[in-house]
């Protein structure tokens, strides 16, 4: 029974404590080391956990690498290629493991991910609760060396320690930290990592912080064998990092990226235990006006939601003002820019019984109090800008000042808001579906009967208020006919991914019709009362 | 004398928030002088032969949306442009004030040195008294601190100075050219 148990554990690589109490002649080998819990951080081939067919070791020390494993040639990984190579036969290729469940001993994740801080020297304050705790090491922390390069440092090219390689550190890398065979990624790996100094101001260089980050986002969103580089690169940059301007710019830079691209599978466990050990350290510190724990919350929720989502859809490439969207949301959640799930939930302390996002529903009475149905040029003049902003931001902090008499800024931002949602009102797997059938108004509302509930809701409260401009006697003063209407609010429905302009062209006429043909036909009595 | 009678194309984009009347000059300029429509234009394009200076242009006037979220298929056009024409309405301050906190941002964010002229509509609706005119200091101002090369007020209606906005197009882009070639010039002497 404990030998299955164990053999479990050495299935991913992992030498824990329970090992050694197992094969305590084994630890002995070992002990020439400072400690056995150094001792365990080196793949060394004595101790190897039960389970293994000890009879192939000496033939592991031996054997070349063979060519299938041989990623990076490394001699120096000699070992721990061939034994992962065998491992990998028994298990898949999988990282995704709950680090919790695997273990009998029950350890809140907290208290063993403190592990490599304490061996850094930072004193925490729960690593008595459980003794085995000193030894125990996460399994997706140990695992991850199975997928490292090995790096070397100094003329003679000693080697670095795995733990070396995950802590901060001030010069460039010459190879990525992680293993791989291709050839452009192992290029870009090198540089997202000098940017990444760049950007969390370690190193000097050309460009904005943002355009720096820009960059970054672009590489990975594009290439997805660089996406786990990326985080493994900032994991390693947020490790014992001994500025704190840096450390927080490299969460930043995190949670960022974690708004554009995931981690693959594998890689998410291992983000995930490295972030959820930042969760519960408010105390560790104490000068940041941020705590680095807020950052670690935001890029948990952000992996989550990625996870989920996939990385941002589209050609388009990742653009300043998104990001810059990105960063600012991870100081202040907002209304603005979020999804409409998010805006419900940061809602719900206040209004738990609304069903549709506050903003909407007051934005858009605002609008009619300000007599808008009657203004010329309604939602097609813009408001004056400095008047929005600032409207915006009384909204984020739920006031709506009475003092501005224009209807054209609540008009404005009203806009703005269908325009800033994280993903468009109408969901994009739905968009074809939406231009095919602009002229045809069964279909165009079949179309709407199938989107999510909550988007179904608020694009009908959104037809709704819009069929009250389209009403004749408001229409001949505003000037704003159903035409006119159907092309101011089009682009804040419906987002079109394409590139090619012809594209763009077209389809733009496709959405105009299609909000049209809502405005025309869609029944939207069932939402009377419903706020 | 050798008259240039070559055929030149100039593509110029005429930007501006919503309601100025950028379709109005548009349609003023080419001789529909139809003024009873009302509908935002998501983009429009008209070419039209005219002369200049004793030379024949082919003149490509992109008419585009004046809502700010129609960027992406308004931005398409931008890096073909050869200059741009930025209105304005003369009594709606807020359009005024749009110039400084939008488009210009928004033009060389994408073109860093295309000229642009700067127009202000609705000449005969120019109101002294109200406050919600815009004064000739301010567009001064605006002109200097962007390096606009020149300003027009016309009004569609009357077809006031609306020839004069084209004109101020061509030879704007003309300059800039020649200043372009001279340039390059400058460059392969100095070496």
């Amino acid at each position: 029974m404990l030998n299955e148990q164990y053999g479990h554990l050495m299935n991913r690589g992992h030498r824990s404590a329970p090992v050694f109490d197992n094969f305590p002649q084994e630890v002995e080998l070992n002990q020439s080391f400072e400690d056995v819990e150094d001792a365990s951080n080196m793949y060394s081939v004595n101790d190897s956990p039960p389970g293994f067919d000890l009879s192939h070791h000496p033939s592991l020390k031996r054997k070349k690498p063979e060519k299938g494993d041989s990623l990076t040639g490394s001699p120096a990984m000699e070992k721990s290629h061939s034994m992962q190579a065998d491992m990998m036969q028994q298990r898949p290729a999988s990282m995704v493991v709950p680090y919790q469940t695997e273990t009998n001993v029950s350890i809140s994740p907290s208290i063993g991910s403190l592990n490599r801080q304490n061996r850094a020297g930072t004193a925490p304050p729960i690593r008595s609760a459980s003794p085995l705790s000193q030894k125990q090491k996460l399994h997706s922390e140990t695992d991850i060396e199975n997928y490292m390069n090995r790096h070397k440092k100094g003329l003679f090219g000693k080697k670095i320690s795995y733990e070396a390689m995950l802590v901060w550190q001030k010069d460039l890398i010459q190879k990525p930290i992680l293993r791989t065979e291709d050839k452009g990624v192992k290029k870009d790996a090198c540089e997202v990592f000098r940017l990444i100094q760049v950007y969390m101001a370690d190193r000097k260089g050309k460009g904005t912080q943002i355009s720096n980050a820009q960059e970054i986002i672009i590489k990975g969103w594009h290439c997805v064998a660089l996406r786990d580089e990326i985080y493994m690169q900032l994991c390693k940059q947020t490790t014992d990092n001994p500025k704190l301007e840096s450390l927080q710019k490299g969460w930043e830079l995190m949670a960022v990226c974690l708004n554009f691209f995931p981690p693959t599978v594998k890689f998410k466990t291992y983000l995930e235990g490295y972030i959820s050990r930042y969760i519960d350290t408010d105390d560790e510190f104490p000068d940041l006006i941020i705590p680095i724990s807020h950052f670690a919350k935001q890029c948990n929720k952000r992996l989550e939601k990625m996870v989920q989502s996939g990385p941002k859809k589209g050609q388009r490439k990742p653009n300043i003002d998104e990001i810059e969207q990105a960063k600012k949301s991870i100081f202040n959640p907002s209304m603005f820019g979020s999804t409409l799930e998010e805006i419900l939930a940061l809602q719900n302390e206040r209004f738990p019984d609304r069903k549709l996002p506050w903003l909407q529903t007051t934005l858009s009475e605002e609008v009619l109090r300000l007599n808008g149905a009657q203004t010329e040029g309604i939602f097609r003049v813009p408001g004056d800008i400095d008047e929005v902003n600032a409207l915006k931001i009384k909204c984020d902090q739920w006031i709506i000042p009475s003092d501005c008499p224009d209807p054209h800024v609540p008009a404005s931002l009203l806009k703005l808001w269908y325009r800033e949602l994280q993903e468009p009102l109408i969901p994009p797997e739905f968009y074809e579906e939406c231009i095919e059938n602009f002229q045809n108004p069964e279909e165009a509302i079949e179309v709407v009967n199938k989107l999510p509930d909550i988007n179904r809701l608020v694009l009908a409260y959104l037809i709704r208020f819009l069929q009250v401009f389209a009403a004749e006697d408001n229409s001949k003063v505003t000037k704003m006919d159903v035409n006119n209407l159907a092309m101011v609010m089009a682009p804040n429905c419906l987002r079109c991914e394409s590139l090619e302009p012809q594209v763009i062209f077209e389809n733009t006429r496709k959405e105009m019709g299609f909000i049209r043909t809502l405005i025309q036909n869609l029944d939207t009595s069932f939402m009377e009362g419903i706020v | 004398m050798i008259s240039h009678k070559i055929d030149k194309t100039v593509t110029c984009t005429i930007v501006g928030d919503g309601m100025v009347g950028k379709s109005q000059i548009c349609k003023t300029f080419i001789g529909d002088l139809t003024i009873e429509d009302y509908e935002a234009t998501v983009t429009n394009e008209y070419s039209v032969l005219t002369q200049f200076m004793g030379d024949k242009y082919t003149l490509r006037i992109i008419d585009s949306s004046g809502q700010h979220d129609y960027k992406d298929i308004r931005t398409v056009s931008y890096k073909e442009s050869e200059a741009f024409i930025l209105c304005y309405n003369l009594s709606d301050r807020d359009s005024f004030e749009s110039i400084e906190t939008f488009w210009i941002p928004e033009i060389r964010k994408l073109c860093k040195k295309t000229p642009v002229i700067l127009v202000a509509t609705g000449k005969d609706l120019h109101d002294d008294n109200e406050n919600n005119n815009v004064s000739k200091e301010e567009h001064l101002s605006v002109m200097d601190k962007y390096g606009i090369d020149a300003y027009v007020e016309c009004s569609s209606y009357n077809k006031d100075e609306v020839n004069e906005v084209f004109e101020d197009v061509l030879l704007s882009v003309i300059k800039s050219k020649k200043k372009r070639r001279s340039n390059i010039l400058h460059h392969l002497l100095a070496r």
